[in-house]
């Protein structure tokens, strides 16, 4: 038992003490040392009212709760114990508080390295950040890194990514979500910022603007698929490439693009892939689903009809074998993979041409569709190619991109989850009946869960293509898209400016290896009147930099575009109603390669990744951030399973540990691109890795 | 002299803040009570959970009452360090009120759907060929569109929906 006049003493040193903190927190960064902790308090020394100045409790859910600070401590007289028992859901953490003496200051663009000791008995940890947006106040930021199950005081640190655009603060701590206890002890923070070098760019138009270069030969067939394959080789499905003629003669082509050595290889295609789905599973292997069973009646009285067909293409053999059929015809079906490597396919048109309203179950541990009873079925018409995108909570958002037509009754865009059968709509999408053939994608980084959908007209009405963009946080309790910036807009056939309201349709929006999404292609009209224009999004700031270097080829329908593993952009196909298709092949060369000197990744301490693993690389020169970039599986301009995942760093010198997340609906598992970012902007090569 | 003066300026505007905010602090402590002094030994109890904080899906921090106090460290289970990964960490995100739509009954006839969804008028045949259902806005010659556009010889196959076939002898234009 202490006395009172003690007590009083030691309270009043305590309040010197975080005072002095704070002051020293609130200096300006051009008084503080590089190296100084930023936090407040980060030691857990000062304590008022029973727990540490400037920290709070936070967290929900339906669980059982312990907060305490004990004696065991890594340094001093305290640490933070949170147990948890009886979780049903929900989280626990211990936060800083979100007020202005408390929470550090930040700089946008800086990046800090954030510390803390820890023990704890469950690995169901993870270390998360918010943000103060100066217009939007206190949000949900990132997760940064799970920590390992120890015994004794261990030391997490991590680098956040670079602060986004319009941050004062941050806050910050260590979250449980499982049964068990987590101590820590000893926070700290400290700004970790590389130093920019300056410009080395002396390409002329093309440091800004990138270059495009149409390469000196054609593809051998008229493929509308591309897949960038873990060999770092490219399919190009065309089946019949939606020509009469070569569907008559039994002429199904597809062929292995070669790039490094601008080669092409045949592949045996053994029935109609044209305007099928592809995904690639968790093994690298091509889940091809539907096709073209039938072209329009020659008397114009029945349309396309689809196959139930289904193959599994292996790039180690360079060849497809057979699964077993769908239950129904798809042509034009959607083709998601799952956090649990599984495969949703929905939409297309049947083997009548009907309708087709199967959710068709593709169970890959088993290695086949489930069949119609096995699979949950919503007997719902989802369209043609409907965009479906994985949440990370297993939901799939459909963003309301889609081929031919209208949209679908309602709001045009919904969250459907495959569990419950319950589809939800979401408000916002513009001119909804008017987005056939627009673009959407998972905004980088995939934690963000952002959506965007750009431009977009209409087959059957064909109105001018229009210019809209929206996004949706589907972090919101009730998401809700918001318009974004309008598309840039280009020059028509001949050089003639658009103007007023004219967008595109057939967009193609590629994600980036420095976070940025390179929107290229498109046309004004039905299979009609390309549009020359490409521009740079950046998510961060949600706008456009216009006037990209534009491929001197049109891509209107039946075009695409993807990311290759050297950072380049390769696009290819165009079939305009004329019933010509370009062969032509374009490679985009983005800014960042004409930066500098590419960082290399020079070693890998593996490439099997495992959920929520902290892996291990080096590098040849200092980097700012890593990312995981799903290789691409596209058609008609859309790659509903497209998606970077940012990997947050701990940094020792050369040597860099990536913090992979623990959640697989962010990062389906399969073959990723690993790139790193330099100081410089630069990206590196990739490396090819696989998440299970 | 000029700069002394300034800088004990300073120190006293400093010593001044240092003051206020001490006795600011002194009040705070009082509002919450001084009987909540951190080395109390109390035993926690376990806290039942909060609701989800209104679900708004960003781990929403929660406040909840009673009296954190340092305790004895915590008891370990003395089972050796789990070896599994983490759980996957899902968000409690886009959880609202929406009502879901109305279910769909198990279909009793196929889905009809117009014939050109490809956008194509099928009354028109020409090698791989798509004659636009509806000839973008503003266009007044049709025949004119489609040689700008390069269109092969066209044959009507079925009804001449956009009267390209003048002389009526099955070709268009």
């Amino acid at each position: 038992m202490t006395s009172g006049p003690t007590r009083r003493w030691e309270r009043a040193t305590r309040r010197i003490l975080v005072l002095t903190l704070l002051i020293t927190a609130a200096m300006p960064s051009s008084a503080a040392f590089a190296d100084a902790n930023l936090l407040v308090n980060g030691d857990l020394e000062v304590v008022d009212d029973g727990f540490p100045v400037c920290w709070e409790k936070s967290g929900w859910g339906t669980n059982d709760v312990t907060w305490a600070l004990t004696t065991n401590a890594h340094s001093g007289g305290n640490a933070m114990s949170i147990t948890v028992a009886n979780r049903v859901d929900g989280d626990r953490k211990a936060m800083m508080l979100e007020s202005p003496s408390c929470a550090p200051n930040v700089t946008p663009g800086h990046q800090y390295d954030l510390s803390v000791w820890y023990q704890t008995t469950t690995p169901d940890t993870v270390m998360t950040m918010f943000r103060h947006d100066v217009a939007n106040g206190w949000q949900y930021w990132t997760d940064l890194a799970s920590l390992e199950v120890a015994g004794s005081y261990t030391k997490k640190t991590v680098r956040t990514p670079p602060v986004p655009p319009g941050t004062d603060q941050i806050t910050w701590g260590v979250t449980i979500y499982g049964a068990g206890t987590l101590l820590t002890d000893d926070y700290a923070m400290v700004d970790a910022t590389q130093p920019t070098p300056g410009t080395q760019c002396s390409a002329g138009d093309a440091c800004t603007k990138g270059v495009w270069q149409v390469m000196p030969f054609d593809a051998p067939a008229r493929a509308m698929h591309a897949v960038v394959l873990h060999n770092g080789n490219v399919l190009l499905i065309a089946g019949s490439g939606n020509d009469t003629d070569l569907f008559a003669a039994g002429t199904f082509k597809t062929a292995l693009y070669q790039p490094y050595s601008g080669t092409f290889v045949e592949v045996p295609t053994p029935a109609d892939l044209f305007c099928a789905g592809h995904v690639q599973l968790s093994d690298g292997k091509v889940l091809v689903m539907g096709g073209n069973k039938d072209y329009p009646s020659v008397d114009g009285t029945v349309g396309y009809k689809g196959l139930r067909d289904s193959y599994v293409y292996d790039p180690a053999t360079n060849s497809y074998t057979r699964v077993n059929d769908m239950n129904a015809g798809h042509w034009y079906p959607s083709a998601t993979i799952l956090g649990n490597g599984d495969v949703l396919s929905l939409g297309g048109l049947g083997e009548d041409s009907s309708g087709t309203v199967a959710t068709e179950y593709y169970k890959a541990s088993e290695n086949r569709w489930l069949a119609l009873w096995e699979a949950n079925q919503t007997w719902r018409f989802w369209g043609l190619y409907p965009s479906m995108i994985l949440m990370q909570d297993g939901r799939l958002f459909y963003s309301g991109s889609h081929v031919f037509g209208n949209g679908l009754p309602g709001t045009g865009a919904s969250i459907y989850d495959y569990a419950t059968g319950s589809v939800t709509d979401v408000p916002g999408l513009q001119s909804k009946d008017e987005r056939d053939q627009s673009a959407s994608l998972l905004l980088p980084p995939a934690q963000d869960q952002r959506v965007m959908t750009l431009g977009g007209g209409n087959i059957e009405t064909n109105p001018d293509a229009n210019r809209y963009t929206d996004i949706i946080d589907l972090k919101q309790v009730d998401p809700t898209y918001v318009a974004g910036p309008l598309l840039p807009q280009g020059t028509m056939t001949g050089g003639v400016p658009q103007t007023g309201a004219q967008g595109k349709m057939y967009v193609s929006a590629v994600i980036l290896p420095d976070g940025k999404v390179f929107e290229t292609g498109g046309g004004l009209h039905n299979r009609a009147d390309p549009v020359y224009e490409a521009s740079m999004f950046d998510p961060a700031t949600n706008t456009f930099t216009p006037g990209m270097a534009t491929d001197p080829m049109p891509r209107t329908y039946h075009s695409s575009a993807f990311l290759l593993p050297d950072g380049r952009v390769m696009a290819f196909g165009d079939n305009p109603g004329n019933g010509t298709f370009a062969t032509h092949v374009s490679i985009y060369s983005p800014p960042y390669l004409f930066q500098g000197g590419r960082p290399q990744i020079r070693t890998l301490s593996s490439a099997s990744w495992a959920y929520g693993s902290t892996q291990t690389i080096t590098v040849s020169a200092p980097v700012t951030r890593a990312m995981l970039i799903r290789p691409a599986a596209v058609t008609h301009s859309s790659d509903p399973n497209q998606r970077s995942i940012e990997l947050p760093m701990s940094v020792s010198g050369s040597t860099v540990g990536l913090n992979v997340t623990s959640n697989p609906n962010l990062a389906p598992p399969g073959w990723y691109m690993l790139f790193v970012l330099g100081a410089n902007g630069v990206p590196s090569v990739a490396k090819w890795v696989n998440l299970s | 002299m000029r700069e002394r003066l300034l800088s004990l300026g300073s120190a006293l505007l400093g010593l001044t803040a240092v003051v206020l905010v001490i006795l600011l602090m002194g009040a705070s402590g009082s509002t919450r009570g001084a009987g909540a002094a951190a080395d109390a030994m109390v035993p926690v109890a376990a806290r039942p959970s909060g609701a989800p904080a209104g679900m708004t899906g960003v781990a929403p921090p929660s406040r909840p009452g009673g009296t954190p106090v340092r305790t004895t460290p915590p008891v370990r289970t003395g089972s050796p360090p789990q070896s599994r990964g983490p759980k996957p960490f899902v968000q409690g995100f886009a959880t609202g009120t929406r009502k879901p739509r109305a279910p769909v009954a198990s279909p009793t006839a196929k889905l009809t759907l117009p014939v050109g969804q490809d956008g194509c008028d099928h009354n028109y045949a020409g090698p791989n060929a798509c004659v636009p259902l509806t000839f973008p806005r503003g266009v007044r010659d049709t025949c004119a569109w489609l040689r700008e556009h390069g269109y092969p010889p066209l044959k009507v196959v079925g009804r001449d929906t956009h009267r390209l076939d003048r002389d009526a002898d099955g070709l268009a234009c």
